[in-house]
């Protein structure tokens, strides 16, 4: 069987949110990237693997880094990075990367493009908003730039990752993507109140 | 009504006296101020019966006006049981009193009070039953007469959420303990929640008075409340409760509508102490209040709380209180002092000085209702002659209010939910509290500190423990300590007439305590049982302690010795809105949802996932399933299957994986071929199943049952942790959607949609695996036969699933193919006899019963469940599950209905049940699948299922499928 590219035609990507871009706080601000590349590997040659082809990936599991062209590389685990397009401006990175891990041993990639949605959520109060439906102490002091907590949201599974750089105040959320629609209009319920 | 009786500002600290607010209660409109209680505003109205007491309903008023007494339960319209000295009032409020019959000033069930005498306490676990059936008469009446309020039916909930609070300390009870050990530790550099139930901070602070001349706690308030409110580090919570502890100091914080779940590294206690009252005749008299509720009504509302007051009292913070009442003009004739002599000389002549006379010795030993019973009038006054005795005479004194101040008990509630132990000093009639976990503290009056330079100093001390244990640096204050003597020993006074209350919630008299233990329930948690004592809603806040008074007197023991009952939580009744919290309840969808909306698509649950039923409306629910069968069966169809769990096994030892995981042989399966998947458990029953694609010597691409995929790779992960096999495996469920396209045209419509796969039945046979692309997207393509027709699984990547399903449905539309539903599909695949697992299976099915003999590999060393299944398909099987058959005209059986052993004989046993029915347009009957007696499997035999109503219909045993025996559809061109 040819390989099977999960990063093929990025323009027939539909989101699986229904609403886009809800704008209940001022102050709190929602964005859909479910559409935006993204690749994941995992195996005791994945960290090989991405160092070889000019990546390199956080130091510990639970980590994440923005890398100059703006992906930022998630370590999930011992094993197991994703990288994440947020800006959806590498898809031709992301596919070559995808298509050099064909035949790779010990480097299983994965389907996170397709089995989770992603979501930016920004925001001066985001720790505390984040508090009405996450166990997770999100703040900055526990959770600083770069933390990754792997939890539940909302009573559904996801990463929360708070990104790097000036935005501080912003998480990235991936998701199961048959929930994200259901956890999208979570998000936007527990932002209603910050005004 | 107008506000007759406020005092003046600076008084008032909770109200902001310009701005009037109307409410109606018991039909009448009064007028209170923003901030105002319901409480507070009667009172100012003059209003003080508020509400009926529990058993004998007798008038009540407010007692401590703090929200920790049960006798003023109001009813609004869409709630009971507010107590209306804590609920504040707003614009149009309307308060019903609650607990009478007839009117709240006139009850007709007051008469009760004179019953007493014949419903002694437990006198419900006599009466009632004898003789028998007795109790059917009595149910309708007692149902009538219990409970308290009225629940508002029409009622629309209101949105409740929960929020995480993570602090490094967290302080619960803002008094000068509380304010002092929070500023404390934020200077350090801690970050402090600092909690209170009041509107504003300050605890004692906002209504005791301190000193003779009644200006310190002012200053000490406005100084540590600016110093909190401008600290960084502390985060306040007023009008917020803190509802119990749990390990680790999680801690439940109800503030309005919302419940914090307060995270705390360090949780520091300072709730302070409930005022006692004192035991004696008709000490439930509106008009008869703590002290401190007398303090907080001038303080907190500037409600002059009566004309005349009397106060009664067991140390020296009732002569503060006098001295505060002489000051906002009330009249004070007389002090009773229980002790013999006062502790404070200065403060005795302060009062003294006040021209308020002060008798040593004394109780009052009966309050004096006025002739409406609504309000006092008097209290008769007797020298105490012993431990509960009382000289006879005595003198009347008239008055309005009798403040009583017998002494203090910590509020020690959460602190035993932590595991600490409340001790007491009989000697002393000291409390203190010990064994506290690590990382809880303690400080302030709920720690037996009372003295107000020494309650700052416990505060710090405590900051100081909270701080060196999260490793920030702080000095060391002083070591408080207190000699302040606060608890009258034995402010019980019992009356022969009684009506002498302990626990004002249940009306229980200090005669019912002692009865009780005289019954043998020597043990206060018995007494408590027995007698309902501290189980009301103030839940033995003021019952606690003069119970474990009397029983201790009863029975001869210390009240150290006899203990208080177990506090649990909630302290204070919450709502099982607090407690849901915002509901959350997820589901998933899969990428074609919004398309079976729009094609009005009856959704039902599957598990967690939403799935069109059928197309159309749900009253036409038999027809529409119907006309989708015949679809399928006779053109080409279309159904989303997106919910299909999908696992993923890749890597050198994948075959081998999969080869363990499942019952059938899978080292062999050529790449191309899909092969039935069964998952037995370690017991042998049937779990799940599937179908097993072999993409590649290392890729195996498997599906699993929608409910069962979560489970199936749980077990997956958990026993290669033990295999150490060298694969990945990856639960692939959301990251491909599927269709089936079935049917006799259905190669057509893939034909014209996916250019680079062969369909003919040469080249993708029946059970084989391909790989091709639809407009460029990567699709996999499994030939199955699940619901008996020519069919092809499109499985693809989800972001694509939407645009493919346009695509196929475009492509469908010269065939009239159109989508059809999961019912649909059950009801064909039922006429191909396909088992789904769980519905046709139980927790005890293996598969001999199941028929799946043929789906296991007998000849491989290992699968899980193998030795297991070997076990019971040995052993004489007892049931089977069969294809049955009724005529259309019969009545149908419903999935559950139980098959019988003999269908005239009305008590014979169970033999099965019907797993699978429905009726057959295509078979022209009802069809079903049912687990029978292995001696009722036969075909052509039949069976007795018992139906709705209790009917008997027999149905005849067929032989699987019911539809298509030689799978002949499958060779359609």
């Amino acid at each position: 069987m040819a390989f099977f590219n999960l990063s093929a035609i990025p323009n027939a990507r539909r989101s699986m949110v229904s609403e886009a871009a809800i704008n209940l706080s001022p102050v709190i601000t929602m964005g859909d990237i479910s559409v935006s590349a993204r690749v994941g590997f995992r195996g005791k040659g994945a960290l090989n693997f991405l160092k070889e082809n000019g990546f390199s990936a956080p130091d510990k599991p639970n980590q994440a880094k923005m890398t100059e062209l703006g992906i930022c590389i998630l370590r999930l685990s011992n094993t197991e990075f994703w990288l994440i397009d947020s800006s959806n401006t590498n898809q031709s990175v992301i596919e070559s990367l995808e298509l050099a891990s064909n035949g790779q041993d010990a480097v299983y990639r994965l389907y996170c493009q397709h089995s989770h949605g992603a979501f930016i959520v920004s925001g001066a109060p985001i720790a505390d908003m984040f508090a009405k439906i996450c166990a997770v102490d999100l703040n900055i002091d526990s959770f600083s730039e770069g933390a990754i907590a792997q939890t539940s949201v909302a009573r559904v599974n996801a990463i929360i990752v708070r990104m790097e750089g000036d935005k501080s105040s912003t998480f990235l959320v991936l998701s199961d993507s048959a929930t994200a629609d259901y956890l999208w209009h979570s998000l936007a319920d527990a932002a209603s109140e910050f005004v | 009504m107008s506000l007759n009786n406020r005092l003046a500002a600076p008084l008032g600290l909770y109200i902001q006296r310009e701005k009037k607010v109307t409410f109606t209660f018991e039909g009448q409109e009064y007028q209170g101020v923003e901030g105002d209680t319901i409480a507070s505003a009667l009172i100012a109205n003059n209003q003080w019966l508020i509400s009926r007491s529990f058993k004998y309903h007798r008038p009540r008023g407010p007692l401590t006006m703090a929200g920790q007494d049960a006798n003023t339960l109001v009813q609004l319209k869409s709630e009971p049981n507010v107590l209306a000295d804590k609920q504040q009032i707003f614009r149009d409020m309307d308060v019903q009193g609650q607990n009478y019959n007839g009117s709240l000033e006139n009850d007709k069930d007051a008469k009760l009070g004179l019953a007493g005498r014949f419903m002694p306490v437990g006198f419900y676990y006599r009466a009632f039953y004898k003789p028998t059936g007795i109790w059917d008469k009595w149910e309708p009446f007692i149902r009538k007469k219990a409970g308290l309020g009225f629940a508002d039916l029409t009622f629309k909930p209101v949105y409740h959420d929960k929020a995480y609070l993570f602090h490094d300390v967290a302080v619960i009870g803002a008094g000068p303990a509380g304010l002092a050990a929070a500023l404390k530790a934020a200077d350090a550099g801690a970050s402090v929640l600092l909690v209170d139930e009041n509107p504003i901070l300050g605890g004692a602070l906002t209504y005791h008075r301190f000193d003779i001349e009644g200006v310190r706690a002012q200053a000490l308030r406005e100084d540590l409340i600016i110093k909190a409110l401008n600290h960084s580090n502390i985060q306040i919570l007023t009008n917020a409760t803190c509802n119990g502890w749990f390990t680790d100091n999680y801690l439940p914080v109800i503030q309005g509508t919302r419940m914090f779940k307060v995270r705390a590294k360090q949780c520091i206690v300072a709730s302070g102490a409930f005022e006692q009252h004192v035991v004696f005749r008709n000490n439930d008299v509106p008009g008869v209040v703590m002290s401190s509720a007398a303090m907080r009504l001038m303080s907190q509302y500037a409600i002059k709380p009566g004309n005349k007051a009397v106060v009664l009292t067991g140390n020296d913070d009732g002569y503060l209180c006098a001295l505060e009442l002489i000051k906002n003009g009330v009249e004070v004739p007389l002090i009773v002092d229980m002790r013999i002599e006062t502790a404070d000389s200065v403060l005795h002549s302060a009062v003294v000085d006040k021209g308020i006379k002060v008798l040593f010795n004394s109780t009052v030993y009966e309050a004096l209702p006025s002739s409406d019973k609504k309000r006092l009038s008097a209290v008769q006054v007797h020298s105490i002659t012993g431990k509960g005795q009382v000289s006879a005479g005595g003198i009347t004194i008239p008055c309005d209010l009798l403040c009583m101040s017998a002494g203090y008990m910590p509020v020690y509630q959460l602190l035993c939910q932590a595991g600490a132990k409340l001790n007491y000093d009989d000697d002393s009639a000291r409390f203190s509290l010990t064994n506290l976990p690590k990382n809880l503290h303690i400080a302030g009056s709920v720690n037996g500190i009372h003295e107000l330079d020494s309650v700052i100093n416990d505060g710090e001390q405590a900051a100081y423990k909270s701080l060196m244990l999260l490793g920030l640096s702080s000095n060391e204050p002083q070591v408080a300590s207190c000699v302040k003597q606060t608890n009258f020993p034995w402010p019980i006074f019992k009356h022969p007439k009684g009506k002498d209350f302990v626990d004002f919630d249940e009306d229980l008299q200090s005669k019912d305590i002692v009865n009780a233990t005289r019954l043998g329930y020597r043990d206060v948690q018995l007494v408590k049982r027995f007698s309902t004592v501290g189980m009301g809603p103030s839940q033995g806040r003021h019952s606690a302690l003069p119970t474990a008074r009397l029983v201790a007197d009863a029975t001869n023991r210390t009240v150290t010795e006899t203990g208080v009952t177990t506090a649990r939580p909630p302290f204070v009744p919450e709502k099982l809105a607090n407690i849901a919290g915002r509901i959350f309840s997820p589901h998933k969808l899969t990428p074609m949802h919004q398309r079976h909306l729009e094609l009005d698509a009856h959704m039902i649950a599957a598990g967690i996932w939403r799935r069109p039923a059928y197309y159309g409306d749900p009253i036409n629910r038999d027809n529409l399933i119907q006309e989708e069968a015949k679809m399928v069966r006779n053109t080409v169809g279309i159904i989303d299957v997106s919910t299909l769990g999908g696992l993923e096994i890749r890597g050198p030892d994948a075959a081998e994986f999969v080869n363990r995981i499942y019952t059938f042989g899978f080292l062999k399966q050529p790449i191309g071929k899909t092969r039935y998947a069964v998952l037995t458990n370690e017991q042998g029953v049937v779990v799940d199943d599937g179908v097993s694609c072999r993409i590649s010597e290392d890729h195996f691409y498997i599906t699993a049952t929608t409910s069962g995929v979560d489970a199936v790779y749980r077990e997956m992960t958990k026993w290669n942790a033990q295999w150490r096999l060298s694969v990945d495996i990856a639960n692939v469920t959301s990251a491909f959607c599927a269709v089936n396209v079935a049917g006799p045209l259905a190669r057509k419509v893939l034909t014209k949609v996916c250019s680079d796969v062969d369909f003919s039945n040469e080249s993708f046979p029946y059970l084989a695996y391909r790989e091709g692309t639809i407009e460029g997207v990567p699709v996999r393509l499994l030939r199955v036969g699940f619901v008996g027709e020519l069919g092809y699984e499109i499985h693809m990547p989800s972001l694509f699933g939407e645009g493919i399903w346009d695509l196929l449905m475009e492509a469908g539309e010269e065939f009239n193919m159109k989508p059809f539903g999961v019912e649909t599909q059950r009801l064909l695949r039922l006429e191909k006899g396909h088992v789904i697992v769980s519905q046709d299976t139980d927790g005890m099915s293996h598969p001999g019963e199941l028929s799946l003999n043929w789906a296991i590999n007998r000849k491989k060393p290992f699968f899980i469940g193998s030795r297991s299944v070997d076990i019971v398909m040995a052993r004489k099987q007892t049931r089977k599950l069969v294809g049955f058959k009724l005529s259309a005209e019969s009545n149908r059986p419903k999935e559950g209905h139980i098959v019988l052993a003999s269908s005239s004989q009305i008590d014979c046993a169970i033999t099965g049940n019907v797993t699978s029915s429905e009726y057959s347009s295509t078979i022209g009957a009802n069809i079903g699948m049912a687990f029978v007696g292995i001696d009722q499997q036969d075909i052509g035999s039949t069976f007795p299922i018992r139906i709705d109503n209790g009917e008997i219909v027999m149905a005849e045993v067929v032989k699987l499928p019911f539809y298509d025996p030689t799978n002949a559809r499958q060779e359609i061109q």
